[in-house]
């Protein structure tokens, strides 16, 4: 039984702006085993990259603020550390992968230099031993001629080659956990096909864990074992990926699958069963649950009391009225 | 069959359309080269289909679509609409036509003027082509808010004051207001969400059986393409490499690029987690194109012939296009 690394626990972010408070992520739990691949999915807004960003201690602070909650990592509570001790696991022992590879680049540095950077701070890795390091990353993320590439600036570099870049400065310490936000979303299919096999391959050669946070069900779908589905701040759903896609419970996981072509709607002749209207406002959240306006099957009690995430069996949970007696 | 029956009605016809930049740099605007973002492309759309248009960033699926409406002129090639050639029409000849002829983009932030009430922007075409009285216009605007689902009580609200989905509701409404016969939709719902994505393509669909009308859909997700069309055409590098109707596309590409492209889609479906045949490199610059066949250098099953010359856009099969010397006997012999 592999170990658990990250033990997310009744985490709560919030942020204060002269509009209100906009109630981002609203007590999350879940755990990320050791060499597991977990994503969280969920569309715009829903607070998945306010997750990843609180689990780095990476939230604007204001008008950002960790209300409530813990992140266990390797058994320390992340949010207790200072910002110096924060600076030491973060880039070393949990690293981050970022949606566009051209502006968390720096474009005035040469890229061997960027991977270089991490390589001096955390390891006192001397300029020799990095270069060396820095070619051996790079080789490892299969950029051709890695000796003539480490002089490359990002802009000459297409953006496959630039993710791939970022993917050796996240391994070069070789971290406990990879947090990717929307790491293949800028990018070509073909191009995603290559980063995610690649990311795939380093995980299990290396037991990296990663955390992938996306929104798109297909890469969830190809990459994760268990997923974690968020809906304005909330977790409605867990489960296994395959139990996820062959039965999912919460009305919100099951109106995503209906709204993308080809799941259950593989032709026009069959309408797309969209879910209605748009995501609740954060800073004016309705009472009970929160996907109730948009819910098929709501009843009286929705729209009132918000449930609480239910045990369902087969160790998946479900934050929906229906599921109260499972 | 109904599709046989369309097919003698071509709405839009291009022919060997070729669109070059040229780059130009220092303050002499020196030539420094050309970038080929349409070379020699070849199609027509029949009344009332969707023809998909897919192809990876820099293909010049868009560069096509613009050329389609005039937004930009073809260096080369000609483009026929209900048989009339729009690249001869002057400006003042081709206003008239403008109407029939409408876009939508994809940035649905963007492509509406911030500054603007949405009443304004839906009713500016009919402003401009004299549509009726200012109480008449007024009517119509409302009309077709109601049509693609907007609140009529929206109308003096500005674009910010509206979500990413509602917005792509507006520019539909401008798009149908001078009742356009085609539209062409470039990338539409790729800025959206999946719950939203899947109620624009709704209501584009509603809007096409009611009113009879063609699309170009230009997209790179290929999901949403094989949902929405009933051909589809593969772009790459400027050239077209494969065209057929949806189903024999998807369930029969011949074109190695077509295979890996659909082979790359990941597919929410986790019986199908595949081995995939990954296709190596990045998409060439259409600034400097390999020779021969532009796919060649990444093709798993190029021949000596393919970087030599450049395969013909030849119908293999009844319907079914495809620009590749796998299935040209005489090349391959050769």
């Amino acid at each position: 039984m592999p170990k658990t690394l990250l033990e997310v626990k009744g985490l709560t972010t919030h942020f204060f702006t002269d509009r209100g408070v906009a109630r981002a992520v609203d007590d999350v739990n879940f755990e990320l085993l050791e060499g597991e691949t977990l994503s969280i999915v969920g569309e715009s807004g829903c607070g998945k990259s306010v997750t990843a960003l609180s689990i780095m201690g990476l939230i604007p602070h204001p008008p950002g603020k960790i209300i409530s909650g813990s992140v266990h990592f390797n058994g320390t509570n992340l949010l207790n550390l200072s910002e110096r001790e924060m600076r030491r696991i973060r880039g070393n022992k949990i690293s981050m992968i970022f949606q566009e590879p051209m502006t968390s680049l720096n474009p005035v540095f040469k890229i061997g230099d960027q991977i270089a950077e991490v390589l001096k701070l955390h390891q006192n890795l001397n300029k020799k031993d990095a270069r060396d390091r820095v070619i051996d990353l790079l080789n490892q993320v299969r950029i051709p001629s890695p000796e003539e590439r480490v002089n490359d600036y990002p802009h000459q570099m297409s953006g496959g080659m630039r993710q791939r870049v970022m993917i050796a400065i996240a391994l070069a310490c070789d971290p406990k956990m990879i947090i990717a936000d929307e790491p293949t979303t800028a990018l070509d299919v073909t191009i995603q096909a290559q980063i995610l096999s690649l990311m795939d391959h380093l995980s299990k050669s290396t037991g990296t864990s990663i955390l992938l946070i996306t929104h798109d069900l297909g890469v969830v779908a190809e990459t994760a074992k268990n997923v974690v589905v968020m809906y304005a701040g909330r977790v409605v759903e867990k489960a296994d990926v395959k139990s996820l896609f062959d039965d999912p419970l919460h009305p919100y996981t099951i109106g995503l699958m209906g709204s993308i072509p080809g799941i259950v709607a593989k032709d026009k002749k069959i309408r797309l069963d969209a879910i209605p209207g748009t995501v609740p406002n954060l800073f004016d959240l309705p009472d009970g649950c929160r996907f109730s306006r948009r819910c098929k099957d709501a009843f009286e009690r929705c729209y009132k009391e918000e449930p609480e995430l239910f045990d369902y069996k087969g160790g998946r949970k479900v934050r929906c009225w229906k599921y109260e007696e499972a | 069959m109904s599709a046989e029956k369309k097919s003698d009605d071509k709405l839009i016809t291009l022919k060997n359309i070729t669109k070059h930049y040229p780059i130009s740099s220092g303050s002499f605007g020196t030539r420094k080269g050309i970038v080929r973002a349409v070379d020699g492309v070849t199609l027509a759309i029949n009344r009332g289909e969707t023809l998909g248009l897919v192809g990876e960033s820099g293909c010049g699926k868009s560069t096509l679509g613009r050329v389609m409406i005039r937004l930009e002129k073809p260096t080369e090639g000609e483009v026929r609409f209900n048989g009339k050639d729009l690249i001869s029409l002057s400006r003042k000849e081709m206003s008239p036509l403008r109407n029939k002829i409408q876009i939508i983009f994809q940035d649905p932030y963007s492509s509406l003027n911030p500054r603007h009430t949405v009443g304004r922007i839906i009713g500016e075409g009919l402003q401009i082509h004299n549509k009726g009285s200012r109480a008449e216009q007024a009517q119509e605007v409302k009309r077709l808010m109601g049509l693609v689902g907007l609140r009529l009580d929206s109308v003096t609200s500005y674009p910010h004051e509206f979500s990413g989905g509602q917005r792509q509701r507006i520019g539909i409404a401008r798009a149908l207001a001078l009742q356009p016969e085609l539209i062409v939709c470039d990338e539409p719902v790729s800025a959206l969400d999946v719950s939203i994505q899947a109620q624009v393509i709704n209501l584009l669909l509603d809007l096409q059986k009611e009113f009879n009308l063609t699309y170009l859909f230009i997209s790179h997700d290929l999901s949403v393409v094989r949902y929405i069309s009933d051909r589809v055409a593969v772009m790459y590098l400027g050239r077209l490499v494969e065209l057929a109707s949806k189903d024999e596309l998807y369930e029969n590409p011949l074109h190695p690029y077509t295979t890996a492209l659909l082979g790359a889609v990941p597919t929410a479906d986790t019986k199908t987690r595949k081995k995939r045949t990954e296709l190596s490199g990045d998409v060439p610059s259409p600034i400097a194109p390999p020779r021969g066949c532009h796919f060649h250098p990444r093709c798993s099953k190029a021949m000596p012939v393919c970087s030599d010359k450049t395969p013909e856009f030849k119908e293999h099969t009844k319907n079914h296009w495809i620009r590749c010397f796998l299935y040209d006997k005489k090349a391959k012999a050769a």
